[in-house]
């Protein structure tokens, strides 16, 4: 009885964080999984629309930002993208991969050295 | 074992086994971008179509050829270029080239402002073109079963070829002062059976081959890029 007692505890630990964000977070978390349907869809417009939800409402999570970012880098707002995975590496620093990202689009916005005429 | 222990040993690999799925992971996805090309240009740019050098042909029948082949050189990028949107396309006409020398012609700097002084135009577009007929033709050795023994023997057979070599060194000058702002050299070698041969069918195949290359020298293609995408 004591140990059931315990388990209880322990599954309260685990629920009391997740009751705290209930709302904004859980609902972030729902226009996200909705935005990643939809860019699965290939509905970028739509799943742009969700992630900018997502991100207003748990502002903390730098996966939103990150893929605000790639959905803005495919509609062609370039400098968007760049301050947004700019914001996103400020939440996360060591986030290799929004790291990979932004640097990819660095390089891709970077202008084509000239090329030397052979002499 | 305690149960609490018991309990919490079979439930802690379990939430964190749903957190993972609940997070979600990051999925690398294809993106299309507008490609950059080679060179940069400015909406409102101008490109001139100047001559190309021709590399003299030994037989006065392909110099002729080659002549034809190199007006079709320049309406075939005429046609091409003016896909952009950025830039327009003009065309010279009867403009003798300063020199027949390449490296003087290269360095022809104020002779390539001149001529896009006259155009009015940003760009020069120019190079050498070595389009080159050579007969192939020789024997070949080739197998034969004899029809009275059955056996098989090797023999010698004449076989007309001709082949196709198309070269071209492609150059764009900067209106503005004359210099080179891209070079670049474009090689396509073709066979073809027989002796008499359509030889500006031949230079055409060699042109679609370079088509890419040269797009990519002054037009933007989508190019696909992969990012890392978090699922959720």
């Amino acid at each position: 009885m004591k140990s059931a007692f315990r388990a209880i505890g322990l599954l309260m630990l685990f629920a009391l964080p997740a009751c705290r964000s209930a709302g904004p977070i859980r609902e972030a978390r729902e226009q996200a999984h909705m935005g990643a349907r939809a860019a699965k869809f290939h509905l970028y417009v739509e799943a742009y629309f969700r992630f900018k939800k997502a991100a207003a409402l748990d502002p903390a999570d730098a996966r939103y930002l990150n893929n605000l970012a790639v959905l803005a880098e495919s509609q062609g707002r370039f400098d968007e993208a760049k301050a947004l995975y700019a914001r996103a590496l400020a939440l996360d620093p060591k986030n290799s991969k929004i790291k990979s990202n932004d640097d990819k689009l660095q390089a891709y916005l970077k202008p084509a050295a000239p090329k030397r005429p052979a002499p | 074992m305690t149960s609490f222990k018991r309990i919490s040993s079979r439930l802690l690999p379990s939430v964190l086994l749903l957190s993972g799925a609940l997070w979600g992971g990051a999925r690398q996805i294809t993106i299309e971008l507008p490609g950059k090309p080679k060179l940069e240009f400015q909406k409102g740019d101008a490109l001139l179509i100047a001559p190309f050098l021709l590399i003299p042909a030994e037989k006065a029948e392909e110099d002729k050829t080659a002549r034809k082949a190199e007006g079709e050189l320049r309406s075939f990028l005429m046609k091409m270029l003016s896909r952009s949107e950025l830039f327009s396309v003009k065309e010279s006409q009867g403009v003798p080239l300063p020199s027949g020398n390449m490296e003087k012609l290269r360095n022809a700097a104020s002779y390539w402002k001149t001529l896009a002084g006259q155009y009015a135009c940003t760009h020069v577009v120019s190079g050498v073109l070595d389009f080159h007929i050579q007969d192939r033709s020789g024997y070949e050795t080739e197998e034969y079963i004899s029809p009275y023994n059955g056996q098989t023997y090797t023999r010698q057979v004449l076989v007309e070829k001709s082949g196709v070599t198309l070269e071209l060194l492609l150059w764009v000058f900067a209106g503005s002062d004359g210099s080179l702002k891209s070079e670049e050299n474009f090689k396509h070698f073709l066979e073809k059976k027989g002796r008499n041969q359509d030889f500006i069918t031949a230079f055409f195949e060699g042109v679609h081959a370079f088509e890419e290359g040269l797009q990519r020298v002054f037009l933007s293609k989508p190019e696909s890029q992969k990012r890392f995408f978090y699922a959720f």
